[in-house]
């Protein structure tokens, strides 16, 4: 293994790894923002409500997550809808990451028992204020090992983004490998990029499910 | 615009083959994965040969914060600049064995945590050797405790094969590109497909759901 040939063009994996990082931070944002609202439809009163999402986490934690971009960088265009790349990932990340995420949330939120949510109609509180201030803070404790844990899936699935052509760091490092022929550097290169951002984040999951064992 | 809906279906015994490719290369990674966390998972559950420990924890941890397709593209991309070349679909069962074994080993150590220490020392107390220990008082209770999450892994592998589509290994994903790419029928044979997936995630959880029932029935009434 020689490094030298990849570190000339350090520049170019770095960029791609600033694709991934900030691909990464807005599918986190998008996808818990969605998968939260998601989740409250999934564990809430409303039927009607309940079943379209329902069907919507269904699918999208049903289907692999390659399908889902082609199906909207290829078939948006054939719709008669332009997207752009930036624009399917974004699309694709929030939708994928939101079923999880609710999935997560709706599990967190039905851990806590009944009679919380008994206590706060009693002392006269609406739904939309027993979840913010009664059932969520409790139900984050249940959830957040889970929902970091999803946090790291989701930034190695960034790497899917590839496939469409998306100029990330496994895209950018094929570019580096045509020019200096050595893939097994530049993807040894990439997986260290990878496990700085992803390793901490375990070690987090790890503290904070030991932490909130104990509690 | 209309939809033809009839392109996926006249090319449904072309895809069915991609189906079945795909469910094989599952069963293939997902036995050798068993086999390979198991072995992992059981050198990790405690510190006894701290070599093994730390060499086994190592392995775990780079490949559970890497992502799979780099994996993929190291083992098939990367191997040849030291002369070894690998078929796609050599390169990417292995990749993925590899990858799903470090996920696997973590649900089976947690599952032999999980057994209660007086199962070791009453077979122990009966003079069992260890391995006989391991295999047949301990193994069999922590089988129990993690199938559900073996079921959830088994789905995993599913959609871990797509990747293999980059590699042109003619699974249901790379199958369903080609179709596209000579048909032009972008959403109709991404939808139909995507609905595959979906049908076969349906039915192999179904199927787990059935094993686990028929063989494991105390699991349920606890």
């Amino acid at each position: 293994m020689n490094l030298s040939a990849v570190w000339e063009y350090r520049i170019v994996i770095i960029q791609g790894f600033l694709v991934t990082l900030q691909l990464s931070g807005l599918a986190i944002i998008c996808s818990t923002l969605f998968g939260f609202l998601s989740g409250f439809f999934l564990s809430g009163p409303s039927r009607i409500l309940r079943y379209p999402f329902k069907i919507y986490v269904e699918v999208f934690r049903g289907s692999p997550l390659l399908l889902q971009l082609f199906m909207i960088f290829f078939g948006f265009p054939y719709l008669g809808i332009p997207i752009t790349l930036f624009q399917t990932a974004i699309f694709v990340f929030t939708l994928y990451g939101g079923a999880y995420i609710a999935e997560i949330v709706r599990s967190g939120i039905e851990s806590i028992p009944k009679g919380q949510f008994d206590a706060a109609a009693s002392i006269g509180l609406t739904y939309p204020q027993t979840m913010i201030t009664v059932i969520l803070p409790q139900a984050m404790r249940v959830s957040l090992p889970p929902l970091v844990g999803f946090y790291i899936g989701l930034i190695k699935d960034t790497s899917i983004a590839s496939v469409i052509g998306y100029m990330e760091v496994v895209k950018e490092g094929q570019a580096v490998i045509n020019v200096t022929s050595r893939p097994f550097d530049v993807y040894i290169v990439i997986s260290i990029l990878y496990f700085i951002i992803c390793y901490p984040l375990s070690l987090f999951v790890t503290w904070i499910e030991r932490k909130t064992q104990t509690l | 615009m209309f939809f033809d809906w009839g392109t996926p279906v006249r090319s449904l015994s072309y895809l069915i083959v991609g189906a079945f490719i795909t469910l094989g290369l599952t069963l293939a990674i997902f036995f050798a994965s068993f086999f390979f966390g198991t072995v992992v998972g059981v050198v990790r559950h405690n510190k006894r040969h701290l070599v093994l420990y730390v060499l086994a924890s190592a392995f775990v941890e780079l490949i559970r914060n890497t992502p799979a397709l780099v994996q993929i593209f190291l083992i098939y991309f990367g191997l040849p600049q030291f002369g070894i070349l690998l078929s796609p679909v050599v390169a990417g069962v292995i990749a993925l064995t590899i990858n799903n074994s470090a996920y696997i080993s973590e649900i089976v150590r947690a599952g032999i945590q999980a057994i209660n220490k007086g199962q070791t020392e009453a077979a122990q107390s009966i003079g069992l050797s260890r391995f006989n220990i391991f295999l047949s008082v301990i193994y069999p209770q922590a089988l129990r405790n993690i199938f559900p999450a073996m079921t959830n892994q088994f789905i995993m592998i599913i959609f871990g094969t797509t990747l293999l589509s980059t590699l042109d290994v003619r699974e249901l994903t790379q199958r369903a590109s080609i179709l596209n790419s000579e048909t032009f029928r972008t959403m109709e044979i991404f939808v139909f497909v995507l609905l595959m997936y979906y049908g076969i995630t349906v039915l192999c959880s179904f199927v787990l759901r059935w094993i686990n029932r028929r063989y494991f029935p105390q699991a349920n009434a606890m």
